[in-house]
């Protein structure tokens, strides 16, 4: 009977310690895909502002060389009519200093923003990687909760952010030659 | 030897943990999205224990929010709880009988059991229950006061350095 009686403890006990173990793995589970979606969340964020700064890097830049060509063509203006422009439109020196002018200040605006991206690129756009492959990696290891639109999604936002990377490195080096 | 075939469907987003006889056992997806797994014993009968643990009911729930709270930056990035706090707690003890198939659905129901038992084999139903646990809501309410504690402390932070610095 006591012998009986031990078997059956011991077999609750084992029951018990291995409920316990499986619940203590749940829960590791559950903290990581807790950080998997936390740090999935910071890579669709840093991806979108390194996104931002490429794309208003690349604006400034086609701006600022729209507005080079008009100034050379309003020039050239000058050269064709020899002159004959100015009785025509007695503004237009004015036209081209405007023109200038917003040349001059718009190269100043290109010059800070160019610093400023070159300061936060280096820090932003491999965080994004960082935090994509993290939270791919982590939700991987989840298996208490279906992750796979979310793994699919920072699969995608992983390879933009890639494809930011060079391109700033591209465009960044480019502007340094 | 007997083997259990045992198949669980209309689980939503979450997977339970599922254990035969105390131990966990690994499923497998099949391409209708339930799940099912084959166990193998030399019993007569087997007992299936099928729970859904919920993250705050973690030991050091508040050391592991707190952490949270300051890797997502304060909050911001953070996801959003599951604030119904539902937790599945069901144990079925099933005769075995050469090769026996159980199948397992979630009701939607919040009226009827937790699970719906299809088998040819005598199953006897321990717990099927699904219920909301107000120690987790506890939990909840104790985690939203101190994330509450954190926002006005790093506001009173940040106006006091604002301060310093115009002064």
């Amino acid at each position: 009977m006591r012998k009986d009686e031990a078997q059956q403890i011991d077999e609750l006990t084992i029951e018990k310690n291995s409920l316990e173990n499986a619940s203590v793995k749940e829960m590791r589970m559950l903290h990581l895909g807790h950080f998997g979606k936390i740090f999935s969340n910071l890579s669709i964020f840093f991806t979108i502002l390194s996104l931002a700064s490429v794309l208003t890097l690349i604006m400034t830049l086609v701006l600022f060389l729209l507005g080079g060509a008009v100034l050379l063509i309003l020039l050239m203006v000058i050269v064709v009519t020899l002159g004959i422009i100015f009785v025509i439109i007695p503004n237009y020196w004015g036209i081209i200093t405007t023109v200038a002018n917003a040349l001059t200040s718009s190269s100043g605006y290109i010059s800070k923003f160019g610093e400023l991206v070159v300061k936060i690129w280096p820090v932003i756009t491999p965080l994004a990687i960082v935090f994509a492959g993290i939270s791919i990696l982590f939700l991987c290891f989840d298996k208490t909760q279906n992750h796979t639109i979310r793994i699919v999604f920072s699969s995608v936002v992983l390879v933009i952010a890639i494809i930011i990377l060079i391109a700033l490195i591209v465009l960044l080096s480019g502007g340094a030659k | 030897m007997n083997e259990l075939k045992l198949k669980l469907k209309g689980q939503r987003n979450f997977r339970p943990t599922i254990c035969v006889d105390g131990k966990a056992v690994k499923f497998k997806k099949n391409k209708f999205g339930s799940i099912e797994t084959k166990v193998a014993t030399e019993k007569n009968s087997v007992e299936i224990t099928i729970y859904k643990h919920l993250e705050i009911k973690s030991k050091l729930y508040i050391l592991w929010y707190i952490l949270y709270f300051f890797i997502s930056i304060f909050g911001i990035f953070d996801v959003r709880e599951d604030k119904k706090c539902i937790v599945y707690d069901c144990k079925f003890k099933v005769e075995l009988n050469g090769t026996t198939s159980v199948d397992l659905t979630f009701n939607t129901s919040k009226d009827e059991a937790a699970l719906a038992v299809e088998s040819e084999a005598n199953v006897e139903e321990i717990k099927n229950v699904t219920y909301v646990d107000q120690e987790a809501k506890k939990r909840m309410k104790i985690i939203l006061g101190i994330k509450i504690a954190l926002w006005v402390a790093l506001g009173i932070t940040a106006i006091t350095l604002l301060l310093i610095k115009l002064i």
